[in-house]
């Protein structure tokens, strides 16, 4: 369809408004409270524009475009009028620094003069230069602002951790209070009082901390003035770089963009073209990635222990010390423990190693610990978070989705306010949040009686009996058995804790059946960065899986003599094993007994490729030059199996290992084709066939059922506990 | 056996306020004690409009009209004309400048002059009883509209009749229900928009009190005519009677299987629930309106999409003032025809004015669109109280405009208004004389819009308050000569920038008080003087030497005992710690009347002491 715009056609499709196509046209028409992510809101009316046959000026950002309109943006009248709103603005803003004929020259002489409590132009506010109204005056041009100021009063709040709040630079465009509505479905913030006496604030004007905010930073990336602001970046100056990367603190996916400065992280930012999380983030992946990769417990040198005690070595004579003494153990006394946290390429190799170096029967990742395989499934189905986001039930089942999935939380959130039913069930401490429709609080156990009770009451079958197994009261298994069977699309959205149920292995056979019955999709949430990538992995040798818990048992019983730890591991006593080397970025109990220490670079200082939870294939770039003398996994490995005698491990870059594990793996064999096409490149997923009970799987399956693990604690980053180790974190989870 | 006599005591806030309940007891009492109680029934009705003369008590079957009736006046009522049988002349109302009191309502010109169609049962019904609606012909036009007529039909009908909507805009009805009716989303809703909330205006009000059922069978009419089964009625919170005599209408409507599931039987559903306000005056916007409604906050949203299209929880819905839903029964009961015969061309029907300020009359008046202005002032009214001379007429509340005297032959309807820089707006018309500063009735005015302004956009937000601002600094005496331009600037911004009507209208006062009275605002700013010695920072009262008795009542009175002087000797006020409360001048005997009000030079020459000019 096309509309003329400033007397030039313009082609559109659908229904986008008339600033989304002049956007597309290169049009500029200036805008402040406009935000993609965001339903329009027309408060700012910078964008008014002309539409011919139409009574007075429209906002072009919530008109929508038609065939056949004419529209004016740049009257000589309409900029009049845009001169004379944004004085207004200005009216209520510092605007010393906006309107000053210095500024050129002030922005070169005085860069960093930011360090007082009162923003009273530009060069004090923290966002001077990334700053959106800046650009806009830019654009309109204003000399002079007619109008007293009207500033509002205040103190600048820093009580909360992460972000400060000053209402003197707030336009009161209302873009933090939608977004923390309309998208996080936190409702943190909100308009106080009315009229001119308006601000943003919370309720009862509490700490953000006190208000349930989970400190996302989305109110902070899409303010545009300095009055949400990232106060770690406050007294920093502009970056000189950007790296686009992703973050591998859970597993998300989310593209993030590193703001650089002489090779230094200063930021990280939601990358708004991230597949997965389209400018969303969460508290870690925005404000601790720098914490995590200049954290003080990075290990950062090789070391050696010589004489009781460890000690900084070069690479050449820890990978020699470590090939020697690995070669006096035969086949199968050494064990390998990897990480799902680790990326495709360093797991790989890894497996490799152990499998054709070590000629190691075992290779451990907590993956058999993981949802899918308690599921008794040979692995989770590929999907699409945004999928979740179509969906009329959505059921969860013991996890706390800010915390653990938040992606998957908003699309949840999303499915809510289109009016999805949200059931959540678990321990009631692990409720989620406000938009649940119905709570189920479970006591621990009681998941399959739940299960089996639901589906009871589906069928009809099953009398009183049934139902009170359920441990809940009949009228809710009611309501949600009504929802599950009218409704549809519904999904089971499942926390690997749910399918403990010691003694018992039914909740993963309940489940089935109810999934089955109700035509639900079962989708198991797992934590780290690459479990899905982990899982594909290790099939693709032929190590005999186990756990890390069966693996600490091993050690202990003496079955195995040396270890090689490359992933977490439970705290070995003093001479538990004869060898311990340790491959990892952080110093942990394991450290202290440790014999050679091979310092890891983290996924910020390597390139690598990482499967998230959907099964979706993205390789994240390096951000910054490794740390020290880390190296990645991968390059260490393949040095140490070549002093070994391995062949086969001379790679130089991740490109090598990716087109080996393509050959080896038949779901990477797409990996070549990276970028990939446009909606992302998965796993590769032969016919999808119901899996049957083989004997390994039930062996499996019985191995998860036995043993419960504790609840994996997802602010752990490769053995860092994040929440235990930064003060703000700590504050933020309530440890 | 029938009562030989209806004593109907009016009982709208405005007589409740001024102790209507009380006399109705004393009334009551009295009549027991006389052992009239089973001839003579005493009953409460909505508000009779004639708010100045409360409490009013009018008797039947005479038509005798009471008025300040007070509880110490009851045994002597009840003895005169009850059984005696004598009319009682000194409670009765004698027109201004007159002496003879008339006797009956209907003579009353007050009265006279109105044509009731809204307002058609006020004062004679108890609003609590919904059998006394029914035997004045309620619900009669919803049972038509259900039994014997299409949607189509009633669609018809009000479009024909030509409704325009009483809530200011004054769009057609018919066609926003049309509008509605042709969007394919249910379920569709009818909102009465009941958030009254310019300053003087009553009228909902007291249709709300006085007549509720009228806006329910409107409603269900409307319900049928658009396909809602669902419908609120969004009243402000500052209006608790008017909540409370709507939900009895409703439960009593209800009881009778007027309102609800199969209205009369013929299988049509529908059924109100009662909002209460928001407690704001932007939340009368009707986007906003359909945000407080969605427990949301009161904030308008951008139109287009139009409620009727895209309304409550996104569905389409038709949102009508209260006035304009109480129009519809007799509308479908008397025919398109019956009521298009009213009113103008373009503006047909009724209009339910509020008449305040410097009136001598103060009341609700309904009268035919098309009246002139100066027979509601002159004729209705009553005049100017205190022979003073007319200024000007302020129609539309915030939104509106103000009407000069060389403009008082202008007839009322939408078109006419808005050509003359004012606009219908809800229907409240405040009065004023040559006392009144029109510079400061423009700072009111955005006074108020600034306050009530939600904050969201920019133009208004800020605008209104820089306006507000300027016109502060005018009437202080701190003007200067850009301030006009600048003014007219801001209003222009505001105007055409603005998201909703009240920021779009808020600088019509502004414009139309600059229209009319630009001399006005250049005294203040050039002259430093207020012409209508209003502007406290501009006027200086002063007590004349030569007229002054010395009787020491000015000195008494002052509040802040800043007046000077003895017994028989010249009082003297001091200028500094004088507050212009103009006490001194309200006490100062008619036949002395020593003090005067300056401004100008002369205000200026008296504030610093100097002496002045002897007066010649």
């Amino acid at each position: 369809m096309n509309l003329t715009m400033d007397g030039r056609p313009a082609a559109f499709e659908g229904r986008p408004t008339i600033l989304e196509v002049a956007r597309a046209n290169g049009i500029y028409i200036p805008s402040l409270c406009d935000h993609p992510e965001l339903e329009p809101y027309a408060a700012c009316r910078l964008c008014l524009v002309e539409v011919k046959g139409r009574r007075g000026y429209v906002p072009a950002c919530s008109t929508a475009a038609e065939e056949g309109l004419e529209v004016l943006t740049a009257t000589p009248e309409i900029q009049a009028l845009r001169r004379g709103i944004l004085e207004l603005i200005l009216a209520e803003h510092p605007n010393a620094c906006l309107i000053c004929a210095e500024k050129s020259s002030c922005d070169e002489l005085k860069s960093t003069i930011r360090k007082t409590g009162e923003v009273t132009g530009c060069v004090l506010c923290p966002v001077n230069g990334r700053c959106e109204l800046q650009r806009v005056v830019e654009a309109i041009g204003v000399e002079r602002v007619h109008f007293p100021s009207l500033r509002r009063e205040g103190e600048v709040r820093r009580d909360d951790p992460f972000i400060d709040r000053d209402n003197s630079l707030c336009i009161l465009c209302g873009r933090c209070v939608r977004v923390c509505h309309e998208v996080r479905g936190a409702s943190v913030l909100t308009f106080v009082s009315r009229g001119s006496q308006t601000v943003v604030g919370t309720a009862l004007n509490r700490r953000l901390f006190e208000s349930a905010c989970r400190f996302c930073g989305a109110c902070v990336d899409v303010c545009p003035t300095g009055s949400l602001a990232d106060r770690a970046v406050r007294y920093e100056r502009l970056p000189d770089e950007e790296k686009r990367t992703l973050c591998t603190l859970c597993s998300q996916g989310c593209g993030l963009r590193l703001e650089l400065r002489e090779g230094r992280i200063l930021n990280a930012l939601p990358d708004p073209e991230g597949a997965v999380n389209h400018g969303q983030a969460c508290v870690k992946g925005r404000f601790l990635v720098k914490d995590a990769v200049y954290h003080k417990r990075r290990l950062l040198r090789p070391m050696v222990r010589r004489d009781g005690r460890l000690q900084e070595t070069t690479w050449e004579e820890a990978l020699t010390a470590a090939a020697e003494r690995l070669a006096g153990f035969g086949a199968g006394e050494v064990a390998v423990a990897g990480s799902s946290e680790s990326s495709c390429e360093d797991l790989f190799v890894l497996h490799k190693f152990a499998a054709e170096v070590l000629k190691s029967p075992s290779a451990s990742g907590p993956w058999t610990g993981c949802a899918a395989a308690r599921l008794g499934e040979a692995s989770a189905e590929n999907f699409h978070i945004s999928d979740i986001g179509e969906a009329e039930v959505v059921a969860v089942f013991d996890v706390d989705l800010p915390v653990t999935q938040p992606i998957v939380g908003l699309a949840v959130h999303r499915a809510f306010r289109k009016g999805a039913a949200v059931v959540s069930v678990g321990p009631e401490e692990a409720q989620a949040g406000r938009w649940s429709s119905i709570k189920v609080g479970l006591p621990a156990g009681k998941a399959a009686g739940f299960l089996r009770a639901l589906a009871a009451v589906i069928r009809g079958s099953g009398g009183a009996a049934a139902v009170k197994a359920g441990g809940v009261d009949k009228e809710k298994l009611l309501e949600i058995a009504g929802l599950l069977t009218e409704r549809t699309p519904s999904f089971f959205l499942v926390g690997p804790e749910f399918l403990q149920s010691p003694g018992r292995g039914s909740t993963p056979a309940a489940m089935r059946d109810l999934a089955s019955l109700t035509g639900s999709r079962i989708i198991p949430l797992d934590g780290t960065a690459n479990v899905r990538g982990e899982d594909k992995i290790a099939r693709a040798f032929p190590a005999k899986p186990v756990t890390t818990e069966d693996l600490f048992a091993a050690v202990n019983r003496g079955d195995v003599k040396a270890l090689y730890l490359a992933g977490p591991f439970p705290k070995l006593a003093s001479g538990a094993a004869k060898l311990v080397i340790i491959q990892g970025s952080y110093t942990d109990e394991n450290a202290e007994i440790a014999d050679i220490i091979l310092p890891e670079t983290t996924s910020f200082e390597a390139e690598g490729t990482f499967v998230n939870i959907e099964g979706r294939i993205q390789i994240a770039g390096r951000a910054v030059e490794p740390l020290g003398e880390a190296k990645p996994g991968w390059l260490i490995l393949s040095g140490l199996a070549g002093k070994m005698g391995g062949a086969g491990f001379g790679y130089s870059s991740a490109g090598e290992i990716r087109k080996d594990l393509a050959g080896a793996a038949a779901a990477f064999k797409d990996l070549v084709t990276l970028p990939g096409p446009p909606e992302g490149l998965f796993l590769f997923e032969g016919p999808v066939r119901p899996e049957a009970m083989t004997g390994e799987k039930e062996a499996r399956v019985r191995a998860a059922k036995t043993r419960p693990s504790e609840r994996r604690d997802t602010d752990v980053y490769k053995g860092l506990n994040l929440a235990l180790e930064t003060k703000s974190l700590r504050l933020v989870r309530g440890r | 056996m029938p009562y030989r006599s209806h004593l109907l005591v009016c009982a709208g806030t405005g007589c409740v306020s001024c102790g209507a309940f009380p006399l109705k007891e004393a009334l009551e009492k009295e009549i027991a004690r006389r052992g009239l109680g089973s001839e003579i029934l005493v009953v409460t009705t909505g508000c009779n409009g004639f708010c100045e003369r409360g409490p009013i008590v009018m008797v039947h079957p005479e038509g005798i009209f009471y008025q300040r009736l007070k509880v110490e006046d009851v045994p002597f009522l009840v003895e005169e004309h009850l059984i005696k049988g004598r009319p009682v002349q000194k409670f009765m109302y004698v027109p201004p400048e007159e002496k003879r009191p008339v006797p009956k309502m209907a003579d009353i010109e007050f009265f006279k002059h109105q044509r009731l169609i809204v307002l058609r049962n006020r004062g004679r019904i108890d609003p609590e009883r919904i059998e006394e609606y029914i035997a004045y012909d309620g619900y009669d036009g919803m049972a038509k509209a259900l039994t014997s007529m299409t949607p189509e039909e009633i669609l018809a009908e009000v479009t024909a009749a030509g409704l325009r909507g009483r809530g200011g805009a004054g769009f057609l009805t018919g066609r926003k229900w049309e509008l509605c009716r042709r969007e394919k989303a249910t379920p569709k809703y009818l909102i009465c928009n009941g958030d009254e909330g310019d300053p003087g205006a009553f009228m909902d009000r007291s249709v709300l009190e006085a007549d509720p059922h009228a806006v329910l069978e409107g409603m269900v009419i409307g319900a049928k005519a658009i396909g809602a089964e669902k419908g609120f009625a969004y009243i402000r919170d500052e209006y608790p009677l008017a909540v409370k005599r709507m939900g009895i209408a409703i439960e009593q409507a209800r009881g009778l299987g007027l309102l609800g599931s199969d209205i009369l039987g013929t299988g049509f559903n529908f059924d109100l629930e009662i909002v209460r306000g928001a407690g704001a005056f932007v939340s009368g916007e009707e986007t906003a309106l359909i945000a407080s409604i969605e427990g949301q906050r009161a904030y308008p949203r951008q139109r287009p999409p139009y409620p009727a299209q895209h309304g409550l929880w996104g569905k389409p819905t038709v949102i009508n003032n209260v006035e304009t839903w109480a129009n519809v029964p007799s509308i479908i009961r008397r025919g398109a025809a019956w009521f298009s015969g009213l009113g103008t061309e373009k503006s047909k029907g009724t209009k339910i004015f509020s008449l305040v300020g410097k009136i001598n009359n103060t009341g609700l008046v309904e009268v035919p669109m098309g009246i002139r202005l100066q027979e509601i002032v002159y004729g209705i009214g009553g005049g100017i109280p205190a022979g003073r001379d007319f200024k000007a007429v302020q129609i539309g509340g915030p939104s509106g405009g103000c009407i000069p005297k060389e403009h008082l032959d202008l007839p009322v309807d939408y078109e006419s208004l808005t050509q003359a820089g004012a606009m219908m707006g809800s229907g409240g018309m405040i009065v004023m004389d040559e006392d009144t500063c029109m510079v400061d009735i423009a700072l009111y005015f955005l006074r108020f819009t600034q306050e009530e302004s939600c904050g969201k956009c920019a133009p208004c937000r800020i605008g209104t308050r820089q306006m507000a601002e300027i016109l502060a600094r005018i009437t202080g005496g701190e003007g200067s000569d850009e301030d006009l331009e600048k003014l007219e600037r801001l209003a222009r911004a505001v105007k055409q920038g603005s998201l909703c009507g009240l920021g779009q209208t808020a600088p019509n006062p502004v414009l139309s008080t600059l229209r009319y009275f630009r001399d006005e605002y250049v005294a203040h700013i050039t002259g430093r003087s207020c012409p209508a010695l209003v502007c406290k920072n501009l006027i200086a009262y002063y007590v004349e030497p030569e007229k002054c008795v010395g009787c020491l009542l000015c000195l008494k009175n002052c509040p802040v005992n800043a007046i000077a002087g003895e017994f028989k000797k010249v009082h003297v006020i001091d200028q500094d710690a004088c507050i212009k409360c103009g006490a001194c001048l309200n006490v100062c005997p008619a036949k002395v009347r020593a003090v005067s009000k300056y401004t100008g030079e002369k205000g200026r020459a008296i504030n610093s002491g100097l002496p002045r000019q002897e007066p010649s």
